[in-house]
């Protein structure tokens, strides 16, 4: 069963009519629930437009339909929630820097990564100036065994029959302790939740998901080891959808 | 300045709205259990819950300075954001499947309240919990699927192996009880506060040419901060 504009009377029963009415109320609920779509939920508002006594159903059945959401139990969030929630807001003076932060949360890019992000922009740089791709850059007095100090690769989306893979972002991954992977990842028109994931040491780990919003995103991890063992990141959607692979240089 | 956990929700997004941090902080702590516990209840990933929540809380923030109280409770508008989200993620991650039972056996409706200990009639959730608990399960369930998880009449008859007929009359059964037993507890009226009435936005007019289309504004329920 759906309701077209038939169901509601059409243009007649738009005046507020016992029909338009009753066939609006049977739709009402729906309405209120925002589960009613397209052309029916069309029809059904317009329906409102002179008719007092339907504008007022639908606002008890919204406010009861917005009320039902408060049956929701509350429930504690994992230690360490606020101080996440707040460094996601760039507030970090307000509260201490995770001592141990946990695997799998992200913390977007704010004032606490800049420095790395400033570091990592500088061998993005010199990585687009030709040196090569998961190029890894090393300190001035560095010795050849050192570990490098950042090392780069380019996100590349993943290639289909009719699109080449093409560079759709950055991920740069510092040494020291702890080691930090920041992430720059762009893709056009997209705004939801996706998981980034790298391999180390032959193991894939999921490093957290984050928001995307309008297609751009900036974030920035702690890893828990040196970085040195990592090979590769992914970005993938929450549905396991591949969006892009880095591959960082051996 | 009045202590930030005595402020109402509404001064508080008030005093976010001009950059109060302490505002900010004090909102954040009466809202995480709300919002993660929503998340949670919906999802049912404790990292996802905890992601989804704080951007909930994230947007409220940021929103805060084009909150309208005229159009919703803040407790509705942030539950809203939190329920958005979460039906994002979920559509996202269309491999876990959806039980309604889940959120029913995550205590959202509790059989163990008693009607006459005068604490729960104050709580404006114990009372959505007991007008949800007093539908038949059928019912319930339709509602659940609905209200929590955003389901349309189509897919809850998919999902419930029933005509499309029925899983709309359940829905509009279900809500109208709900409606009804909270009406009766004066739920309403301003006594818990949690329930005022948001106002519709205005209806526009009618096309005036054949093949205009009216702009269609989103009731209070459906709005989704970006």
């Amino acid at each position: 069963m759906t309701y077209g504009p038939d169901h509601f009377g059409g243009d007649a029963d738009r005046q507020g009519s016992p029909a338009g009415c009753e066939l609006f109320q049977s739709a009402a609920a729906e309405l209120a629930l925002g589960s009613l779509t397209g052309a029916d939920r069309s029809i059904a508002l317009a329906h409102l437009d002179d008719c007092a006594d339907c504008r007022s159903l639908l606002e008890e059945l919204s406010t009861t339909a917005d009320a039902l959401l408060l049956a929701a139990p509350e429930a504690d969030p994992p230690a360490g929630f606020e101080v996440r929630l707040l460094a996601r807001l760039g507030r970090n003076e307000l509260a201490p820097a995770p001592a141990a932060a946990r695997l799998g949360s992200v913390i977007p890019l704010r004032r606490r990564a800049r420095v790395i992000l400033a570091a990592a922009a500088a061998a993005v740089v010199i990585a687009g100036a030709g040196i090569g791709l998961g190029i890894a850059v090393t300190p001035r007095h560095a010795t050849q065994s050192a570990t490098p100090a950042i090392r780069v690769a380019t996100l590349r989306s993943i290639a289909t029959s009719n699109i080449p893979a093409a560079p759709v972002g950055q991920v740069a991954i510092t040494a020291g302790k702890p080691s930090w992977v920041v992430m720059t990842f762009h893709k056009p028109g997209f705004s939801g939740w996706v998981y980034c994931m790298v391999s180390e040491s032959g193991h894939s780990k999921v490093l957290g998901s984050f928001w995307m919003h309008d297609g751009s995103a900036s974030w920035a991890v702690p890893l828990a080891s040196s970085g040195a063992a990592v090979s590769s990141a992914q970005i993938e959607g929450l549905n396991g959808a591949i969006f892009a692979t880095a591959q960082f240089a051996s | 300045m009045a202590s930030a956990d005595t402020r109402s929700d509404e001064a508080l997004l008030g005093a976010m709205a001009v950059g109060d941090e302490a505002a900010g902080i004090a909102f954040v702590r009466r809202y995480q259990r709300r919002t993660f516990g929503l998340a949670l209840s919906i999802v049912g990933d404790t990292d996802l819950s905890e992601d989804i929540s704080q951007e909930a809380l994230v947007r409220a923030w940021r929103h805060a300075p084009v909150y309208d109280s005229r159009r919703a409770s803040v407790t509705t508008w942030v539950l809203t954001i939190t329920r958005n989200l979460a039906i994002d993620a979920l559509r996202m991650r269309r491999a876990v499947p959806i039980d309604p039972d889940d959120i029913i056996n995550l205590g959202i409706v509790s059989a163990d309240l008693d009607p006459s200990d005068q604490a729960w009639r104050n709580d404006a959730s114990a009372r959505v919990r007991v007008a949800l608990a007093s539908l038949p399960v059928e019912q319930r369930r339709a509602l659940v699927l609905s209200a929590f998880y955003g389901l349309t009449a189509d897919e809850i008859s998919r999902q419930e192996s029933i005509p499309l007929g029925t899983a709309k009359t359940r829905i509009r059964a279900g809500l109208g009880k709900v409606r009804s037993i909270l009406a009766a507890d004066g739920l309403y009226d301003g006594a818990v506060g949690a329930l005022r009435p948001p106002k519709l936005p205005s209806v526009p007019a009618l096309p005036k040419q054949p093949g205009d289309a009216p702009v269609i504004p989103q009731p209070p329920h459906q709005e989704h901060l970006s």
